[in-house]
This record gives structure tokens, sequence and C-alpha cells, in this order.
């Protein structure tokens, strides 16, 4: 084949590719697009701070105050139970057990945790935390079954980090007198916490965002008031928008309602995907 | 000597093993107490799902058959759409923007999937069966699409970086025989890249299969034996999701909940297990070279 022949072969085929590449671009882009015009109509302060409410015709007025505090809520104390566990953890893959036979299954273990349905965490939830533990339909029920979804997630950004880490400083540690712990947490963990922050709030993001782990767990549609203790049922914006969407009786008014929460959901998904972003710029500078 | 620190670390290290055992363990513990009442032939073979009708049916076939069908479907409108996004990004856009769109995409897949239900439920249903006269917007398509699109970042980036990664001396040496772009894309990346793509394909249909809310809200809750995709199903997960809230503790309906969940658990793990180990395989295999 002839030089010329083969360069239009390449053309025509990176120029289909790229005709695709950019439909799917263009799909994901119109998405955003549509949930921001169709929920800007009912953005305004009183929409993020109001409680909300039903008429007789199941239509939802006021705003979605208690869902906010209460995805807040669950996702903090999710946070407060997976972060120091997932960060130890991380250190016993990177530190303790960085290679060999075990190590190689922990760490299929915690990939296949990562892989586990959210409904199933839901059930695991539901029989442990729910009935077993007797901590009934809560938030501390719900916010310890997202703590378990959000693990994986820390526990591999943990090992990543540390293991980056170069050895000299580990060595430096031990020549000086440190043991390993010591070394551990005192001198790996502070050089690797920005990136191990990246994983923190990537898992923040996932489990504010997650419907199915708390359907059966503690969320309600529900609430009149704002949740003030953790052994209260609690409203959430996901669910918000599902169960607006579900099973309200007039879906055109509901369906305004739920873009709006769409709308909060997606920008502070958004601003700690940059605050990711951010964070990884500086500790490439920082490598670098 | 080991500290109590030490200790501390190694029993956080070991969690996940002990989270997997445990939650194994309240699966079956709440699905066994079925058979009491329920033949586990009808359970895995029975064709009817009929929990609260009087005598109940318990079968799963048709939730399975649902969940095969629309996780096929998705599969393949993932995979290729993700293999040509990461070709395009690699091959086609200059760099800066590359890293422009792996963030974009990034926002993206972690958008929560309930916003795709919704979008799904609100604008693609009513434009199947209004513009397109379908008989119901709520279809197996549907679903399959909104899947595909929230479960396309994830394929991309692991493939990109895989491209990203390839041994530059096979590279420049296929370049430096006089191939083009295109032709060491076809003849020596993507040959030498068989494995890994297998991997991700089996990941990406973990993910797909254990998705719930996309699923529930969008795939029409209808659970029969579908014969077209432009038919209602129901699938494992969404029957989980949309009937344990209103089933008691400790019924047969609800040890029926269960079974399903601990089918959807192994199925995944099965699925996650083989996509793991292949992809270590042949991470391992190229850090060597």
């Amino acid at each position: 084949m002839n030089f010329k022949k083969r360069m239009i072969k390449q053309r025509i085929a990176f120029l289909i590719l790229s005709v695709i590449s950019i439909g799917i671009l263009f799909a994901i882009g119109s998405i955003f697009f549509v949930i921001f015009v169709n929920g800007l109509g009912v953005l305004n302060w009183k929409f993020l701070i109001s409680i909300t409410s039903f008429d007789f015709k199941g239509i939802p007025h006021g705003g979605i105050g208690p869902a906010i505090v209460g995805t807040f809520m669950v996702t903090g104390l999710g946070l407060a139970f997976a972060v120091p566990i997932g960060i130890l953890a991380g250190i016993y893959l990177s530190e303790y057990r960085s290679k060999g036979k075990i190590f190689n299954v922990l760490r299929i273990m915690v990939a296949n945790l990562a892989g586990v349905p959210s409904v199933v965490h839901g059930l695991f939830g539901l029989a442990v935390f729910v009935i077993l533990f007797r901590f009934g339909l809560s938030i501390l029920s719900a916010a310890l079954t997202l703590s378990i979804l959000a693990l994986p997630i820390i526990i591999m950004t943990t090992e990543n980090a540390m293991r980056d880490i170069p050895s000299d400083l580990r060595e430096a540690a031990y020549a000086l007198g440190a043991k390993r712990w010591q070394s551990a947490l005192f001198v790996i963990l502070p050089v690797a916490i920005s990136k191990i922050m990246t994983g923190v709030i990537l898992a923040s993001a996932r489990i504010a965002g997650e419907t199915a782990p708390i359907l059966f767990t503690g969320a309600t549609l529900y609430l009149a008031h704002y949740p003030t203790a953790i052994n209260q049922q609690f409203m959430a914006l996901p669910y918000m928008i599902y169960g607006l969407m579900t099973t309200s009786m007039n879906i055109s008014a509901s369906m305004n309602f739920a873009y709006g929460i769409a709308i909060i959901l997606i920008i502070l998904i958004t601003l700690m995907n940059i605050a990711i972003v951010i964070l990884r710029l500086r500790t490439r500078k920082i490598s670098s | 000597m080991k500290s109590k620190i030490d200790l501390l670390i190694l029993i956080s290290g070991w969690i996940s093993v002990a989270i997997i055992v445990a939650i194994t363990f309240f699966l079956f513990y709440n699905w066994f107490p079925l058979f009491k009442t329920t033949n586990p032939i009808e359970f895995f073979f029975g064709t009817l799902w009929y929990p609260t009708a009087v005598p109940p049916f318990y079968g799963i076939l048709p939730l399975l058959d649902a969940t095969l069908w629309i996780s096929t479907l998705a599969i393949l409108i993932t995979f290729p759409s993700a293999f040509v996004l990461a070709v395009f990004m690699t091959h086609v856009v200059p760099k800066r923007m590359q890293y422009i769109l792996k963030v974009f995409l990034e926002i993206f897949s972690s958008m929560p999937s309930v916003i795709l239900g919704l979008i799904g439920l609100s604008i693609v249903a009513p434009y199947f069966q209004n513009t397109l006269n379908m008989d119901t917007g709520q279809n197996i398509l549907n679903a399959a699409l909104m899947l595909s699109l929230i479960t396309i970042p994830m394929p991309t980036s692991m493939m990109e970086d895989f491209i990203n990664a390839f041994p530059p001396e096979q590279k420049e040496g296929a370049e430096a025989l006089g191939a083009n772009k295109f032709e060491t894309l076809t003849k020596v990346i993507l040959p030498g890249l068989k494995g890994p793509f297998a991997s991700i394909a089996m990941l990406s249909l973990g993910r797909i299969f254990g998705e719930t809310m996309i699923v529930l809200m969008v795939a029409g809750n209808a659970a029969i034996f579908p014969t077209s995709i432009f038919q209602p199903a129901r699938v494992l997960s969404a029957t989980i999701a949309s009937e344990m809230g209103e089933t008691p503790v400790d019924t047969p309906h609800f040890y029926a909940l269960f079974g399903i969940g601990a089918v959807l658990f192994i199925l995944t793990f099965l699925i996650n297990v083989v996509g793991e180990i292949v992809r270590i395989k042949y991470e391992r295999q190229m850090m060597k070279e």
C-alpha cells in the first residue's frame, strides 16, 4: 500500500472516531444542560433553607433544608467512621504487607468490596445495623452503611499515596530509631496526606449521592423538621429525587423540584472534584 | 515487639476481608429460612415472581433474565464507546485537551445515578413513547442507555491509562518501521492490550450488574420475560430496592429478597474477581517489560 493511501485511511479512521466521541461527550454535556434548564426556576434562598411540605394534591412546596442537612449529617458521620479505619488499612497494605500472596488476597478483597452492589450494602446495613445492633432506621445506621461504601476508596488511595513516597524517608526514620508505626504515622503519612485527601473527597462525593444503601436503613421521604439527633430518620437529597419522581401524584409539579435538587447535588459534587484537581496539582508540584 | 498501634493497623488492614465475610454470612443467614417454605428449585428456576400473591411465588428466573438482557445491552454500548473515547483522547486531541476531558469525565462519573434515573424518566421515556411511538418509554433500551452513560467514564479512564502506559520501545519500534499512528494503534498497541481490555470489560460489567437506581426508575418494573429491548423489565437489584421497604422483617418475602441479594452478590463477586485477577496479571506483565 502506498504512503498516501495509508495516510487517508488514518485520517478517515480518526475522523469517524472523533465524530462518535464528540457525540458521546455531547450527550454527557447535554445532561448537565438539561438539569440546569429544568431546575434553575425553583432555585432561591428559600429553596435551600425551608422545610419541605406537600399540599393535598401531593405537590411539593417550600424547600429542601432538612434534606441538605440530612445528606451532610450521614456523609459526615459516615466519613468519621471510614476515614481513620481506611487510612490505617491503607498503611497496613503499603507499609506492613506490601507484597506476597496475602497482600494480593487483601488487595483483591478491597477491590471486591468496592464492587459490591450498593443495594447489597443496604441489605447488610438493614440486617446488621438496623436489626442486629438495634440502631433502627436512623442516621447512625445509614452512616455506618455508607461508611462501608467509602472504605475501599479510602484504603486504595491511601495505599497508593503512601507507596509513592520514596523509601529513603522510611530508611531515614528507621535509622533514627523509629518503629514501623512511628515512621508510617509521623513521617510517611504527613507527606502523603494531600493525596489521601483526594480519596477522602472522592469517597464523600460518592456516598453523598448514593440512594440504594439508605433506602431501608433510615432515609425517609418526608420530615416536618430538621434532624436533631443521630437516632432519627432523615431526609436525603438523592432519595428525595427518587421519591418525588416515583411516589408523587403530580409528576410534572414534582419534576422541577427534583431538578432543583439535582442542581444542588451536581454543584456539591463539582466543587468536591475541583478540590481534588487542585490538591492533585499541588502534590504534583511538591513531588517535582 | 509489637505495640498496640501495630495491632490496630493489623486489624484495620484485614477489615475488608472481615466485611466481605460478614456480608456473605448475613445474606445467607437471612436467605436460608426461605427454604423452610419454598423449594430451592422453585426459587432459582421458578418463572413467576409474585411475592405478595396468595399463595406467593418467589421465582427469580424472570429477574435474572431481565438482568442479563439489560447488562448485555449496556455493556455492548459501553465498551465500544469507552474504547472510541479512549483512542480519541490519547490519539486525536492535544495533551491539554486530554487532561480537560479527563477531568470532565471524572466529574460526570461521580454524578449520582439517581440523576440519570431522573433524566431517563422525565426526558428519554416520554421521547421514546411520544416521538418514537414505543408502547412504553420505560424499557430495557432506556435503562441500558442511561446505565451506559454513567458507566462509560470508568472504562474510558482505565483504557486511557493502559494506552498511555504501553511500552514506548514497541510503539517507537513500529513508528521507526514507518507505521503511522493509526497503524501503530491497530497492529501493535491493541493486540498487546487484549488482556487488560478484557479485564476492563469484566469490571464494567460488574458495575452495570449491580447498579440499582437507574434500572429501578427507568426499566419499567415488570417481572416478565422480555422478548425485545422495547419491553419493560425488572432486574434483581431493582426488585430488592422497590420491595424491601414495605416488607415485614422475618417473612418469606423478606428472606427471598435477601436471597436475591445473595445471588447478586455472588455474581458480581465472581465477575469482579476474574476481572481483578486478569488486571493484576497484565499490570505486572507490563511493568516487567
